[in-house]
């Protein structure tokens, strides 16, 4: 039996087993945001859409790894179990995320158009909007989503530590029946933040698939984070039952598909806009087709999905778990560039890389990482009731 | 044939009962190796044939007199005939998705119901095809869509999707039916070797193509099968999303957004797997094939119905939503048209079948009861045919230039061919259970193997028998 009681009751006393990347994340994060806040004061807009960028990338990995954890509870499945406490570590950051969001409903003028009556006095199409766009509604809405995620994914963790506790099988069932119903207020609640947070920064410009690609982009990089937090701490712990082939190959597999439904959503929005022709639509694409944003959106191309796509189509690569997070830390990056391609020509006609983006992704980042740790350490790295069914029940197929 | 309690208990067996090898075989091989057909088989059949004599008559009348009979005219110049093109096109993708996409995913379950899914699959396909092609006008000459070397110097317009679809279409169909023919060839064998006719073994035979049941044999046919279920899976995306393209690359309000590629797969997956519970919850209750496709299949079809509804529903949402924020007029008049306009009442028919109805699949009772089930997929059925007309003819009968708005109104020629197609369908398809096993034999057999249902040593007994 590859999995003792021993080595679970070690991974259960893992209160420390995190401490230094810790206090190393929370440093990074607390300088981070320090330099943002002395920037802000002299340059407030800067400084915002930096922060605004970065609080997209970690709320989009946050809300991926909710979107997963429910996700699996649906489908089932042990790639679900091998990766389940990295979701709720990762849907555990949303009450900061929700945190984090205040700076930006204090600065709304900074970023969005529509906040600002100066613009929207003159502009006729926002002012057809402005029952939806307007700073009111805006924090309304967003607190309504916050509200609504950190509900549900407090509810999803409790019962899984419940789970582990004790020998209720009534839980689960209980979690199964919660989570389908939670992923549809999830597909709609993310869609509206989509477009609330990211799309009416440009407020003329709208698409109906927006927030499925805004989700699509968060799960995969959920997903990418995980098994790179798997390749990680995997090893050492509890997982060793768990890194048989097959599984690690299901985590490959679905990397593979988010990669090609990431590109088949983002490829068909642009196919359409581009054969419509529509002056309410292609400003969007223009300026991210000029610029020197053209350059960035051909390497989307080629390194968010060409490349992905080509290193994942290998079967060895996709059972082999460092191999494997070798691919999934450079889609951790491509995310990146996507976002930025996806925000910043919002602000920007001219492609521009400014050292407070980065400063602004270690700030966010950081803190994100230390609360992202201390939720992993403040439980088994595997479920352990599951675990032993897993184990001790034999070989299941599938 | 057992007699069946009104509500079966559910269990979450994909195989009922006592089974062995030589029994799942005896059972699906003696509806095909009989001279006795249940007197439903041949009701249907009949009713099936003189839709599809309805639809030789129209269709002939279409192509001697001209397209000019339907009711298309500018501006509704697309219609029926597209409508019917894509719900039976979309109709196919259930058969594609459980054949590939399932057995790739290894899920057991797909089993019982994958034959018959891919000859639905084929047939819908065929029906599909029937209406691009009556709407050329001149059919003969449909070979003008492919681009070849000619002296008239005509070469399709390669930016058009309805070019993409010649070739999305042609390829769907070909992948299916070379996936569902080589699935069939160890039962075509195993039907040769049971036929006790002479015409039957010829017939058999030669479908066989030699099938020994060697182990190499099986060794290839495990890899042609797997090849070509990784061929199709991209196919259930592309041919809808393609399909897709025909709309959403216009200007058109209603046409033109961004979510329709996925929305519409999801629509033809949900409308697929409505009319595989349309089919299947009949074909089993008269042919008492209750221990082959059980509660758990049809529980689990329940529940891809109800995600790929819940997607459609999102579609439905973002188009409202956006409709309104967009800020655009037309966009806005185009909602306020489909819910309120000359045609509004289809929409919330459309409210109705595809959104009311589908949330009884939230509840375990309904799933798994076959009447309710049988209802809420004959609603989805229709719903997804009133989705096409929504999008198609409410668009189209209020475009941008009011002074051309028209209504549309369908001739006996463009209903008669409508309800024909249905015949012809039908007709394949009672044509497709008398000659052919609707379920994999074979794939029963391994199933059997795989959940202990036929102990080796009984079947063992049994084929010494």
């Amino acid at each position: 039996m590859p999995v003792t009681m021993d080595t679970m009751s070690n991974s259960g006393n893992n209160q420390n087993q995190f401490s230094g990347g810790r206090r190393l994340a929370l440093g990074l994060g607390v300088a981070g945001l320090a330099i943002c806040l002395g920037l802000g004061l002299s340059q407030r807009e800067a400084a915002m859409e930096a922060y605004l960028l970065a609080y997209l990338y970690w709320t989009a990995v946050a809300l991926g790894c909710f979107s997963l954890l429910l996700l699996q509870y649906v489908s089932g499945g042990r790639w679900g179990l091998a990766i389940r406490r990295f979701l709720e570590a990762g849907a555990s950051t949303l009450p900061l995320m929700a945190v984090l969001f205040i700076p930006i409903l204090m600065q709304l003028k900074a970023l969005y158009p529509w906040a600002d009556p100066e613009v929207v006095a003159h502009d006729e199409l926002i002012q057809m909007k402005v029952a939806y766009l307007n700073p009111t509604a805006f924090a309304i809405r967003t607190a309504v989503y916050f509200a609504v995620w950190i509900i549900i994914s407090r509810l999803v963790i409790r019962w899984s530590r419940k789970l582990d506790a004790g020998d209720d099988p009534a839980i689960e069932a209980r979690t199964r029946r919660l989570s389908a119903p939670a992923l549809v207020i999830y597909s709609l609640t993310v869609t509206f933040a989509a477009f609330d947070w990211g799309m009416s920064l440009e407020p003329h410009w709208f698409s109906t698939i927006y927030g499925v690609i805004y989700a699509a982009g968060g799960a995969l990089a959920a997903l990418t984070l995980s098994t790179v937090v798997l390749s990680r701490v995997g090893p050492k712990g509890p997982h060793a039952a768990f890194m048989k082939p097959e599984t690690i190959g299901d985590l490959g597999n679905l990397m593979l598909a988010f990669t090609m439904f990431w590109t088949y959503v983002s490829l068909s929005q642009f196919l359409i806009i581009w054969s419509g022709h529509l002056p309410e639509e292609t400003p969007w694409y223009y300026v991210r087709l000029h610029g020197g944003w053209q350059w960035v959106g051909l390497g989307l191309l080629g390194m968010q999905f060409g490349l992905p796509f080509l290193l994942l189509l290998s079967r060895d690569r996709k059972r082999n778990l460092n191999r494997l997070a070798g691919v999934a830390i450079f889609i951790l990056v491509m995310r990146y560039i996507d976002l930025y391609w996806l925000i910043v020509p919002a602000f920007t006609d001219t492609l521009r890389l400014r050292v407070l983006d980065v400063v602004a992704m270690a700030g966010i980042g950081g803190i994100w990482f230390a609360v992202y740790l201390r939720s992993l350490a403040s439980a088994p790295l595997l479920p352990v009731r599951l675990t032993r069914d897993a184990t001790g029940g034999g070989d299941h197929h599938g | 044939m057992a007699t069946e309690p009104k509500v079966e208990k559910f269990d979450s067996a994909v195989l009922r009962g006592r089974h062995s090898y030589d029994t799942v075989t005896d059972k699906i091989a003696s509806i095909v190796l009989t001279r006795n057909q249940p007197r439903a088989w041949i009701f249907g059949a009949a009713i099936a044939f003189s839709l599809l004599m309805l639809f030789l008559y129209t269709a002939a009348m279409v192509v001697a007199k001209g397209i000019g009979i339907w009711g298309n005219n500018v501006p509704v110049a697309w219609a029926l005939d597209i409508i019917n093109f894509v719900w039976w096109i979309g109709i196919g993708h259930a058969g594609t998705l459980i054949s590939a996409i399932l057995l790739l995913l290894k899920q057991d379950w797909r089993t019982s119901i994958n034959r018959f899914a891919e000859a639905m699959t084929l047939f819908a396909v065929a029906c599909a095809g029937m209406f691009p092609l009556l709407h050329l006008g001149r059919v003969w000459v449909f070979y003008w869509l492919m681009p070849y070397p000619n002296t008239f110097a005509l070469w399709p317009q390669f930016r058009s999707p309805l070019v993409w679809d010649v070739f999305a279409v042609s390829t769907y169909a070909l992948v299916s039916l070379m996936f569902w023919f080589v699935g069939l060839i160890p039962d075509l064998a195993t039907l040769r070797d049971r036929a006790q006719n002479r015409a039957a073994q010829i017939f058999y035979g030669v479908l066989a193509m030699g099938w020994s049941g060697s182990a190499r044999h099986w060794s290839r046919y495990e890899t042609a099968y797997m090849i070509l279920a990784a061929l199709s899976t991209p196919l259930v995306l592309s041919v809808h999303s393609v399909v897709s393209f025909d709309f959403a690359v216009s200007v058109l309000p209603g046409w033109h957004t961004t979510v329709f590629p996925p929305y519409f797969v999801a629509g033809a997956v949900f409308a697929g797997f409505a009319m595989v519970l349309t089919l299947a919850i009949p074909l089993r209750k008269i042919y008492g094939l209750q221990d082959l496709i059980t509660m758990k299949h049809l529980d689990n079809m329940a529940k891809v119905m109800l995600a790929t509804g819940l997607i459609v529903i999102y579609g439905y949402a973002m188009e409202g939503f956006m409709a309104w924020y967009s800020g655009s007029p037309n966009e806005r008049f185009m909602m306020y048209n489909r819910l309120f306009g000359p045609y509004g009442y289809t929409y919330w028919l459309l409210l109705l079948c595809n959104f009311v109805a589908v949330q009884f699949l939230w509840s375990p009772r309904i799933r798994r009861s076959t009447l309710g089930l049988f209802i809420v997929a004959m609603f989805v059925n229709v719903g997804m045919w009133l989705e096409r007309f929504v999008i198609i003819v409410t668009s189209l009968s209020r475009d941008f230039l009011p002074s051309s708005w028209a209504q549309y109104h369908p001739t006996f020629w463009d209903t008669g061919l409508f309800i024909g197609s249905i015949g012809l369908f039908l007709t394949l398809m009672f044509v497709f259970i008398r000659l052919l096993p609707m379920i994999s034999i074979f794939e029963m057999r391994d199933l059997v193997h795989k959940t202990g249902g036929g102990s080796p040593r009984e079947s063992a007994e049994n084929k010494r028998k």
